[in-house]
């Protein structure tokens, strides 16, 4: 097995073999996504994602009232942001808690959303999100925006848009679409995005390693033709809540 | 035929603003996921926090005390405030009334008018978006439900219903069933189909003239709020109007009739006294004297009996 001190490195080992990848996926192609929104009783709003062996919950609280209370905004709600991976969800056991890049992601996310909810309906409020990682094998902040971003939408935010994540990477010089945790790790570039999908504005955009402007060029390409993909299924999973709090004799929250 | 609509979906070609839905270059787009009827241009949501409005009647739980009221949890993002002032009776944390909205500020401070406290029944909490839906047009809704479960009910705009009757249960459910498929066609249908009520029966119920339930409910054992002290909503008018009664000895207004036009009314002092006395020795008419004498009411006493002394014509019956 690769040894993880490499990590970022250009692996000894291919990532593609005979044109498919290490999971045997094309290119172009995503790891199997389901969304299932409307998880938590508890939560306004929620959201459980699976993007291939990624398993995320995002629960929206609010719009709530601001503790503490030096933190309000008398104009527009405060949107924040929680990422978090459990302890359990890589392969060695880790630290609870936040960390350093828990924090900067949390951070990256809520300044995504805050580009999309419309804060000015709720002045002197929060809207809490809050993300977390079950079960991680690349790609999570995506996964989790991608959740965090139906969970909005089932707690009756106002949003002017339903944000979209997706991840591209350039592994064995090749770009490709959603990196699992290998191609991540041992790939040359990973580039994680959020777009508006119906405008296609750019909302979060970093990237690891390096890339020419043509390889950039490209891989943007390749982020826009998986959007439409992922928001009919962000869609499909709001309808599908709703059809079924219509059908279920308890009250769904 | 509505269809369902996600944040971003373009609904019309002209711009409306309301809380659900924004505005871009002159598009109007939702921002929240609803029902869309593109024929009638009607935007349901299915969820959203209650935003307060003057004039709104919610129910609410009492949560703190405070100097100068009391904290209203209304389960929406912002607290209310009930003021103390021109209350009958104190409140105690948790109990449920029902109140107005009597103003909204800039920053969302919510003020709270005509509290009235909400004994036994049940309270049922449903999304505050689709209390519309349980009221119906010109509450045909409501009183279908009313006349059909006998039960009374107060609709909070807030998303939070009071019931009371003999069977609450079955008005629960019937409510609870609205929540759940406000968004699906045919709702009426399908309530009317639950509560066991005939299409020739509920024309009869739904047009039969009801009082306003905040009303009706208040006539049980509840009197009118009369301000001792006529703030500023009471309608007694301030201290000009002979409103304000608190600042001297004179106490709040025993008669509530109307006033008349204004007149003015001399300040009751020892000057006045004199002057009264001074003017009805003199074997004037009593009122004449004290309206000669108020016409110089600044002043000083002694002065003003002579002047009550020497015009009393000029001075009588004069009114401001």
């Amino acid at each position: 097995m690769i040894e993880v001190k490499d990590m970022g490195t250009p692996s000894e080992q291919p990532l593609i073999v005979g044109g498919k990848r290490l999971d045997g996926r094309a290119m172009d192609e995503m790891r199997p996504m389901t969304i299932k929104a409307g998880v938590l009783n508890r939560a306004n709003g929620s959201a459980f994602l699976t993007l291939g062996r990624n398993k995320v919950m995002a629960a929206v609280y609010g719009p709530k009232e601001v503790f503490p209370k030096h933190e309000t905004d008398p104009y527009k709600a405060v949107v924040r942001c929680r990422y978090l991976m459990a302890p359990f969800s890589t392969d060695d056991h880790g630290r609870s808690g936040p960390n350093r890049r828990s924090r900067e992601i949390s951070m990256v996310i809520k300044e995504a959303f805050a580009n999309v909810v419309v804060a000015e309906v709720y002045p002197k409020t929060a809207i809490e999100i809050y993300i977390e990682i079950l079960e991680s094998h690349g790609s999570t902040r995506v996964a989790g925006l991608t959740a965090a971003a139906v969970a909005l939408a089932n707690a009756g935010i106002p949003m002017r848009d339903i944000l979209v994540g997706v991840s591209i990477g350039k592994i064995d010089g090749q770009i490709a679409v959603d990196m699992q945790k290998e191609e991540d790790n041992f790939g040359q570039a990973d580039m994680p995005m959020a777009i508006k999908p119906t405008t296609g504005e750019i909302v979060l955009l970093q990237m690891d390693g390096k890339m020419t402007r043509e390889e950039f060029e490209q891989a943007l390409d390749m982020a826009y033709t998986k959007v439409d993909e992922i928001h009919d299924m962000q869609v499909a999973a709001l309808k599908e809540y709703f059809d079924r709090a219509a059908a279920m004799p308890q009250d769904v929250e | 035929m509505a269809n369902l609509v996600t944040p971003g979906d373009l609904l019309l070609d002209r711009p409306v603003r309301n809380p659900y839905t924004f505005v871009k270059e002159e598009k109007t787009y939702a921002a929240v996921v609803g029902m869309f009827d593109p024929e009638q241009g009607r935007f349901m949501p299915i969820k959203g926090s209650y935003l307060p409005m003057v004039g709104d009647d919610v129910i609410g739980v009492v949560e703190e005390e405070k100097v100068i009221g009391y904290g209203i949890n209304l389960f929406s993002p912002y607290k209310g405030l009930l003021s103390s002032k021109g209350l009958r009776f104190p409140f105690e944390p948790n109990d449920i009334i029902i109140t107005q909205v009597s103003e909204v500020s800039e920053v969302k401070d919510i003020w709270l008018s005509r509290p009235m406290k909400l004994v036994e029944g049940e309270i049922i909490n449903i999304a505050p978006t689709k209390v519309s839906r349980v009221i119906g047009k010109h509450s045909s809704m409501l009183n279908v439900l009313k006349a059909a479960t006998k039960c009374d009910i107060l609709v909070g705009k807030n998303g939070l219903i009071w019931i009371k009757g003999p069977s609450q249960q079955k008005a629960v459910e019937a409510i609870e069933k609205i929540d759940r498929e406000a968004h699906l066609p045919g709702l009426t249908d399908r309530i009317m189909e639950f509560l066991g009520v005939k299409p020739e029966d509920m024309a009869a119920m739904a047009q039969q003239p009801q009082r306003s339930s905040y009303e009706s409910a208040r006539d049980e054992g509840q009197r009118e709020e009369r301000g001792g002290f006529g703030g500023r909503d009471r309608g007694f008018g301030g201290r000009d109007r002979g409103g304000f009664r608190g600042h001297d000895d004179r106490g709040p207004r025993r008669d509530y009739s109307d006033r008349g036009p204004r007149k003015y009314e001399a300040p009751r002092d020892s000057n006045r006294e004199a002057a009264g006395t001074v003017g009805s020795s003199e074997g004037q008419p009593a009122e004449q004297a004290q309206s000669a004498s108020s016409g110089s009411a600044f002043v000083s006493g002694r002065i003003a009996q002579s002047a009550g002394q020497t015009q009393p014509e000029q001075g009588s019956g004069r009114s401001y």
